[in-house]
């Protein structure tokens, strides 16, 4: 039979071995943080749009080759990502700037880039960044400009052939 | 000028080709709307009957309803509307230059007080009138289908949604009656005409969206061109990279189809296309305006053209064989 003190040494062994690994867990997902300047971004299609992914090394330990991961819709590319790996101390911080580049033959749409940083196995939380895909203004103005154009034509053409 | 314009509309009610078209497009819209929306009702009695069970053992932790989306239930709709529908306008546009020709009453028209552009315009309000009444009976016949059918929740946004959606089926379907209109205008046989307008139709509504589909590098192979050649994410998107233009030129033709502006504007509204969930129909519109200016510039434009062709037509007086 287990005594009364051994039970209360049992439990606090248990009770420690929980609050261990739910410290240890809590380091383990927190010691890389990502964060972004941009909360949401608003791009023409065909066209560049640049991302400053922030990172922060909240461990105990150096974090080495840290890089910047997003899942990207199809047919997007980064343009450039600068820098392309960082190493940070305990408690250091640093930026990346990512260029992206939308294909013009992306419609109007919404779309969610998910981003996370690593380094080696270890991943931060996922952040989401909504993204609204505009099109072109200038591609408006272009079909005013045609439509205006036609009526003034058809305007002169009236005048010239007389009305009948 | 209102003359023509109820004559237009009486003359279509005893036209027996255009009845049977709009009949065909009513009856397929209806059965289309009507299986959809079973099929909501299926998922919706799905999810009662999963949640009645989860209750009757003890459960309180509940899932969530999932995204039903009866809107989805219209999906055949567009498809029904860019090739039932086009098909229709174009019928109608010919129909109405053809019939006066063959009878020739064009010219004993044109000795009354109404100017060329005048005529013009009444034959495309008159038919434009009967595409409106086609989309509103449509519209009121699927939102019915939906309530009654499907019994899926339906808020005000999925209503405004399908009128948003039933008004672009419209002015797509008054695209095509302007083109037609315009081709029968331009040419001296209305028969060879009409099979001209068609083949036009094939083209920019089939054969560019598909050019544009086969283009497309990963569209090649059921589960995509570069996964199957093994390549992950990042290979294929430097490839990708390297076809900037031909991607541009891909697109570009594309663009050319109405029907596709059409496709993109519907998919979005009725949330088949995702992304788009939380937005309102109008907030869809204005992301959307591309795709609706490209079904109602090169409208504007076919008809200003139409004005122009007409006013210098000299041979108005010759009576053609009509059907």
């Amino acid at each position: 039979m287990i005594g009364r003190k051994h039970m209360a040494w049992f439990l606090a062994a248990i009770l420690g071995i929980i609050l261990f690994g739910a410290f240890s867990f809590s380091t383990a997902d927190s010691s890389l943080t990502v964060t972004s300047t941009e909360k949401t971004l608003k791009v023409v299609n065909g066209q560049t749009t640049t991302l400053h992914i922030g990172v922060t090394n909240d461990g105990s330990t150096e974090l080495k080759d840290i890089s910047v991961q997003i899942d990207l819709p199809y047919k997007w590319i980064i343009q450039s990502m600068d820098p392309g790996t960082v190493s940070l101390l305990p408690g250091e911080s640093s930026e990346f700037t990512v260029v992206l580049l939308v294909p013009a033959s992306e419609n109007a749409s919404t779309h969610t880039l998910n981003v996370s940083c690593t380094s080696g196995e270890l991943t931060s939380d996922i952040i989401n960044i909504p993204v609204a895909v505009v099109t072109n203004p200038m591609f408006g103005y272009a079909i005013l400009g045609c439509i205006v154009l036609m009526i003034a034509g058809t305007a002169i053409y009236f005048r010239r052939n007389v009305r009948r | 000028m209102y003359a023509i314009v109820r004559k237009e509309i009486r003359d279509a009610f005893k036209n027996r080709l255009y009845l049977l078209i709009a009949a065909m497009l009513m009856v397929l819209v209806i059965i289309s709307v009507i299986l959809g929306a079973l099929q909501v009702k299926a998922n919706v009695d799905a999810y009662n009957q999963s949640i009645e069970f989860l209750k009757s053992i003890g459960k309180t932790d509940l899932p969530e309803a999932p995204n039903l989306n009866p809107l989805a239930a219209l999906k055949s709709y567009v498809n029904y509307i860019g090739i039932l529908g086009a098909l229709i306008a174009i019928v109608q546009g010919n129909l109405a230059i053809a019939k006066d020709k063959r009878t020739g009453t064009t010219p004993l028209i044109l000795t009354r007080h109404i100017y060329r552009d005048q005529y013009l315009s009444a034959k495309l309000i008159g038919n434009m009138a009967l595409l409106l009444l086609l989309s509103v009976s449509i519209f009121v016949v699927t939102l019915l289908s939906m309530l009654l059918i499907s019994r899926a929740p339906i808020t005000w946004d999925d209503i405004a949604r399908m009128g948003v959606f039933s008004i672009l089926s419209f002015l797509y379907m008054s695209l095509f009656l302007i083109l037609s209109l315009f081709m029968a205008v331009l040419s001296r046989n209305t028969k060879r005409v009409l099979l001209l307008t068609v083949v036009i139709w094939l083209v920019i509504s089939f054969i560019l969206p598909q050019i544009g589909d086969t283009m497309d590098l990963d569209n090649q192979l059921p589960g995509g061109f570069f996964s199957s050649m093994g390549m992950n994410k990042e290979e294929s998107q430097k490839i990708l990279d390297q076809f900037s233009m031909y991607e541009t030129i891909r697109d570009g033709i594309e663009e050319m189809s109405p029907t596709k502006h059409y496709e993109r504007a519907s998919f979005a509204l009725l949330n088949v296309k995702s992304g788009f969930e939380s937005n309102t129909a109008l907030e869809i519109s204005a992301i959307k305006w591309f795709d609706i200016a490209g079904i109602l510039a090169p409208g504007i434009l076919l008809w200003l053209g139409a004005f122009m062709v007409f006013l210098k037509r000299e041979d108005i007086n010759e009576v053609q064989g009509g059907y």
